[in-house]
């Protein structure tokens, strides 16, 4: 428990120190004291993982509570703290993998202002993620999961003098803020029917309640939208590619490796429920694998580099959710981890490369960079083939388990829709590869300039390179530390890897293969254009993203402000708001006198009016 | 015996004694508004050591925790309202005694206990907010003041005709005699739907709160202030009172009601608040939807309901005593309105000032973490267990439609450009952080003050 | 023997009153009169508690009247001032030119 509370401690220390006294610190160490607390966040994490480990398999949890939080109406909520071996998972990667992005915004950052006021909020992230995942109880973890989008969205608007880093800011802050009303309202309903919000009284009064299907079914659709909205699945996966205005390491660290995840963890988290409501869990994969294609298709026809990775960020997490959905735990967790290696390496590269060009994001005008930059060159290809699921790298493993889960399950269209969707992956990643690394240099004058990152910033890049090709190779282990998991509570029944037939792992493979080659001869060998493809109708819809952004403009923006506006109107005009209940009156009161533009004497009709009906009403009722 | 009303003796005293100071004080002298704030500060701390419950003159006063808990919400208010107008070449001399008059009046609406003294608490606390609405020497101040003046003089009288129908229909003046007799129902139902009028117009609840922009735009800013959270606290403390010792019984033939009424409230007032350009008036719009949101835990009917109906007034107080605190900074001495537009850049001009209002939106938007999410929280439930699922979805669609409203101003004090900025004064500094630390403090630890309010409001018979 | 008016017929006086009161707030324009109005809806009720003061042999309608006419009276003093000051800015009374505020 203690240990629980030190890890929390440091990031908020470091957010609270850097916020503090970020304009009297000398430039350097503020990034230095950010990377050290966060350093010492992972090794605390280590230790916990540790303890955790030294404990019998059937009590390996962690928990306690801090203190009462409130007992006014009804059973006591605690500020709880929680830590099993799956929430130890998230805490490793989570300060593992952010310690490595803090030590590599030292060199993207070195040349910006407001560097400290950086860190601080990277240190926020970090505190508010760790909270959502340590969180004992729902209550908490709904209170992790408000912080962290919230430290996300100043984050994307770090840039704030540029009005598409707020608008995109503001995007990402009204789609989630969506997501948690619905976690809210789930979260009232669980609290009215058990009155317990912890994870240990909530699955353990689930166990043995009365079946009540609907209930179970909307508490989880409700949860799930939280988790819809915090993970970018479609309809609301239409914040995440502009998101990408925030700093090439933000991308990577929230909306990449870890933020983005947090729906991935909640539904894995809450496998008691899920269990009860089957057809929420189908709807979940369905509209995983839905999310998986459709954002693949996007991808492939994305010129900025960023927005590339980013729908494939997407597309990944449609595998995950894919994973959870049809109850492959594990493999959903599995598959959380080698992402987040791959795709944080996928975007610390890239951000080398924008760097390097000097803040050029399109790829039009990359090419043949391999030469000037090696060692990033490197790291994206390691990157590249993993997520193209090439046997040896680490996603081939994950993305093979999910698969092959979805067959043994009996969710064959899933299993081809996922099949088809690692072709497609493997197409556009190589699309970017070749476009960025390979080929001619197509504008010579950025090409001239650019250079090797520093340092600070390939370490980082080599690190993760590491652990992208053999973090496929923790998959055994992985299995038996998550175990305690998924047998403590009723209802995770095929939690455990499994391999699925060897024919199936072909066709995948075969597919992903076929689309590298389409990528080198189109790309490399006929040397296509960065938008080629896009003029033509399915091109033009799939680059901007199939019109999702333009649909909710239309259904959900547009109606709303039109509706305010008559209200306004109609308030300025008086009787609309009241105009069901108070006409027959109204025309009375026309006869009496024609109304005319004085506004005082409009009100108090109003407050006549009000008090007719209620007068009627309590006549008639009484 | 009469001890338990020594808060409000003192705080009668204190008006007397501040109207000698104004008069015997240079007209420019800030002595008036120490005896105010010396006098309801002193008011508040005995207020909160007392703990009592007693019945006078058969129970037409009634000194328990819950009018202690008005008591000190009113004092709150009224103490807000006097460090915001320090400033006596301003706001005059008068002021302080106006204002502890009208905070006065709120506090006998919470001890309440017959319609004699119901009706004299809200003209006590409406006659001095008729004269302090219009104190502002503009043709502004004279609109708000008139509007308010007319509209008042109205509702008042509907809510004397109730109270006259309700004592024809049981003989009594007394709430809790209401139960007991039931001589003539329909006189009593009319008594009641008349009487409600009169309150919920206090209450600003559709479609009684039309006066509601137009009085808040017009009056001072501190004034503002004021009615938002003291007249809240007076009109939602009484209304509970009478619906809870008076007709508890027919609980649920109101409830119904009230909870139509909330619905329509909460969102018509977030709805109109979201195009709101002038700062005031949206910041009125919103006072509107909280008070549909005050309304829901009356209209649940039962112990949860009460509760949190009376808690979530500190949450809403406290908000919106900061954002006003807010709209004082920024308008200056001259008072100029206050737009969305001039909110642009604040973040980095001012940023401690910025950072109240951030707090102050977040909590009226209820986000956790912060006092009005754990208020709003209580409300759903309350709603639920009285299994009022309509109004508990129009409570969280009205949110969301809130979520959009708070967030437009936060907005814009993050975006690049040049608006207003104001210098603080001691008085406003206080209460932002006053304000903004209880607003935190009671998102991120309720427990004491929770505990406090709701054990006040333990009207067990409504189950 | 004196016989009491019949509180009824009180009643029915005070109705009548309160709805002409209330009528006259809504329909004029002067808010002198409008004001004037709204006092006789007070009175209205003051002669309501006080018929049935009758009716129940008891006090404390007789109080509450007083009480009215006492706060009535306070109240035409703020309304008369402010009243006053309006027509001195606008120099006319209607209250429909009292409308710059709206929205």
């Amino acid at each position: 428990m203690t240990l629980l509370v030190e890890i929390l401690a440091l990031p908020l220390l470091g957010a609270v120190t850097l916020g503090s006294f970020k304009s009297v610190l000398p430039r350097p160490l503020a990034g230095i004291w950010a990377s050290l607390l966060v350093l010492g966040a992972f090794l605390l994490s280590w230790a916990a993982k540790d303890r955790l480990a030294l404990l019998p398999a059937a009590h390996r949890v962690i928990t306690g509570s801090l203190w009462v939080w409130t007992q006014g109406f009804g059973p006591a909520i605690h500020w709880a703290l929680y830590l099993d071996p799956m929430a130890s998972i998230w805490t490793l990667i989570i300060t593992g993998v952010g310690f490595l992005i803090h030590v590599y915004s030292n060199g993207y950052m070195a040349e910006d202002r407001d560097r400290a006021r950086f860190f601080a909020e990277l240190n926020l992230f970090i505190f508010s993620m760790l909270l959502l995942v340590l969180a004992g109880n729902l209550l908490v973890l709904l209170i992790g999961w408000a912080l962290v989008g919230l430290s996300s969205y100043l984050l994307i608007g770090f840039w704030f003098g540029r009005p598409s880093a707020v608008r995109a800011a503001k995007k990402a802050f009204v789609v989630n803020t969506l997501g948690d009303v619905g976690m809210l309202v789930a979260l009232v309903l669980l609290y009215a029917r058990f009155g317990t919000l912890s994870y240990t009284g909530l699955f353990g009064a689930l166990a043995h309640s009365a079946p009540a299907p609907m209930f179970y079914t909307w508490v989880a659709l409700l949860l799930y939208l939280g988790a819809m909205a915090k993970s970018a699945q479609f309809p609301l996966h239409i914040w995440l590619a502009d998101a990408m205005e925030g700093p090439t390491p933000v991308s990577a660290l929230i909306h990449a490796a870890t933020m983005v995840t947090a729906g991935v963890y909640l539904i894995a988290r809450l496998y008691p429920l899920l269990a009860l409501a089957p057809g929420v869990g189908e709807a979940i994969a369905v509209i995983g694998a839905g999310t998986a294609l459709f954002a693949a298709t996007v991808a492939v026809f994305q010129k900025d580099i960023k927005r590339a990775l980013a729908y494939s960020t997407v597309s990944q997490l449609g595998y995950m959710f894919l994973a959870v959905g049809i109850g492959a735990y594990v493999a959903g967790v599995f598959h959380f981890m080698m992402h987040a290696f791959f795709k944080a390496l996928l975007f610390l590269a890239a951000g080398s490369v924008i760097h390097a060009l000097a803040g050029e994001q399109d790829m039009g005008a990359m090419g043949g960079l391999y030469r000037k930059m090696p060692w990033t060159a490197a790291g994206f290809l390691a990157a590249t083939l993993a997520i193209s699921g090439i046997p040896g790298f680490s996603g081939y493993f994950s993305k093979e388990a999910i698969l092959g889960q979805a067959l043994n399950t009996g969710h064959p269209w899933l299993w081809a829709v996922g099949a088809f969707t690692a072709g497609l992956t493997a197409f556009y990643m190589f699309r970017v590869f070749f476009l960025t690394f390979l080929g001619k240099p197509r504008d010579q004058h950025l090409y001239e300039h650019a250079h090797e990152a520093p340092w600070v910033m390939t370490g980082p890049v080599v690190v993760l390179a590491v652990l992208s090709v053999i973090g496929g190779y923790f998959g055994t282990g992985l299995n038996t530390w998550l175990t305690p998991t998924f047998t403590r509570y009723a209802g995770a029944a095929h939690f455990a890897l499994e391999a699925g037939p060897v024919w199936a792992t072909a066709v995948a493979v075969g597919l992903a293969l076929v689309g590298i080659a389409g990528a080198y001869r189109l790309y490399l060998v006929r040397s296509m254009s960065v938008d080629s493809g896009t003029e033509r109708a399915p091109g033009r819809w799939a680059a901007a993203s199939w019109g999702s952004d333009t649909a909710w403009a239309w259904t959900t923006t547009l109606p709303l402000m039109a509706l305010g506006d008559w209200l306004t109107g109609v308030e300025r005009g008086f009787v609309g708001s009241l105009a069901g209940v108070g006409r027959g009156v109204l025309a009375w009161a026309d006869e009496l006198r024609p109304i005319e533009t004085g506004l005082v004497r409009r009100y108090l009709l109003s407050v006549m009016v009000g008090s007719v009906v209620l007068l009627a009403y309590f006549l008639v009722r009484f | 015996m009469m001890h338990f009303l020594e808060p409000e003796i003192i705080a009668a005293v204190g008006v007397l004694a501040t109207l000698v100071a104004a008069m015997l004080a240079s007209s420019r002298s800030t002595v008036p508004y120490w005896f105010g704030l010396v006098f309801s500060a002193a008011a508040l701390a005995r207020a909160s050591m007392l703990h009592l419950s007693t019945h006078l003159y058969g129970g037409a006063v009634l000194g328990d925790s819950y009018s202690i808990v008005v008591t000190v919400f009113t004092l709150l208010a009224v103490m807000a309202g006097l460090l915001l107008a320090w400033d006596p070449d301003k706001y005059g001399a008068e002021f302080p005694a106006l204002l502890q008059l009208a905070g006065l009046g709120a506090m006998v609406m919470g001890f309440a206990g017959n319609l004699i003294l119901l009706f004299l608490g809200l003209e006590l606390l409406s006659l001095p907010l008729y004269v302090l609405a219009a104190s502002r020497r503009t043709p502004l101040g004279g609109e708000a003041g008139l509007k308010y003046l007319l509209m008042g003089a109205f509702s008042s009288g509907i809510l004397l005709f109730g109270a006259a129908l309700l004592y024809g229909g049981t003989g009594s003046m007394t709430f809790v005699n209401f139960t007991a007799v039931h001589v003539v129902p329909g006189l009593m139902a009319a008594g009641l739907g008349f009487l409600l009028v009169g309150l919920l117009f206090k209450l600003a609840i559709v479609p009684f709160h039309m006066w509601v922009p137009d009085v808040y735009e017009g009056s001072p800013t501190p004034v503002a202030a004021f009615m938002a959270f003291g007249t809240k606290v007076g009109a939602a403390a009484a209304l509970l009172r009478v619906l809870a010792f008076g007709f508890s019984l027919s609980a649920a033939w109101w409830g119904l009601m009230l909870g139509y009424l909330a619905v329509l409230t909460m969102i018509a007032g977030n709805m109109v608040a979201l195009p709101q350009r002038d700062l005031k008036r949206l910041l009125a719009w919103s006072g509107v939807g909280n008070a549909g949101y005050v309304l829901v835990g009356i209209a649940s009917h039962n112990l949860l309901g009460a509760q949190a109906a009376l808690f979530y007034l500190l949450p809403y107080g406290l908000a919106i005593l900061l954002a006003f605190t807010v709209v004082r900074v920024l308008e200056g001495r001259e008072e100029s309105p206050v737009t969305l537009a001039s909110l642009k850049g604040l973040a980095y001009r001012q940023p401690w000032l910025a950072v109240g209002f951030l707090v102050a939106m977040l909590s009226l938007a209820g986000i956790p973490l912060t006092a009005g999410f754990i208020g709003k929280f209580y409300l759903v439930r309350g709603a639920i267990a009285a299994d009022q699922w309509g109004v508990a979805v129009g409570l969280v669609v009205a949110t969301i439609v809130g979520l959009a409203v708070y967030f437009r101003p936060v907005q814009q004090m993050f975006a690049p450009g040049d608006g207003a900025s104001g210098r603080f004064t001691v008085g406003t500094g206080v209460v932002l952080a006053a304000a903004a630390l209880g607003t935190l403090f009671i998102g991120i630890y309720p427990e004491p003050v929770l505990h406090a309010v709701i054990q006040s409001a333990r009207f067990t018979w409504l189950h | 023997m004196i016989r009491a008016v019949p509180a009824g017929d009180v009643v029915a006086l005070a109705a009548a009153l309160f709805a002409v009161g209330a009528v006259g707030v809504l329909v004029r324009k002067n808010p002198l009169i409008m004001f004037m109005s709204a006092e006789m809806m007070w009175n209205a009720a003051a002669l309501a508690f006080i018929g049935y003061a009758a009716e129940w042999h008891q006090m404390q309608g007789q109080l509450m009247a007083f009480l009215i006419i006492a706060t009535a009276a306070a109240e035409v003093g703020i309304g008369l001032a402010l009243i006053v000051w309006v027509y001195h800015k606008k120099l006319r009374l209607d209250v429909d030119d009292v409308s710059e505020m709206k929205g």
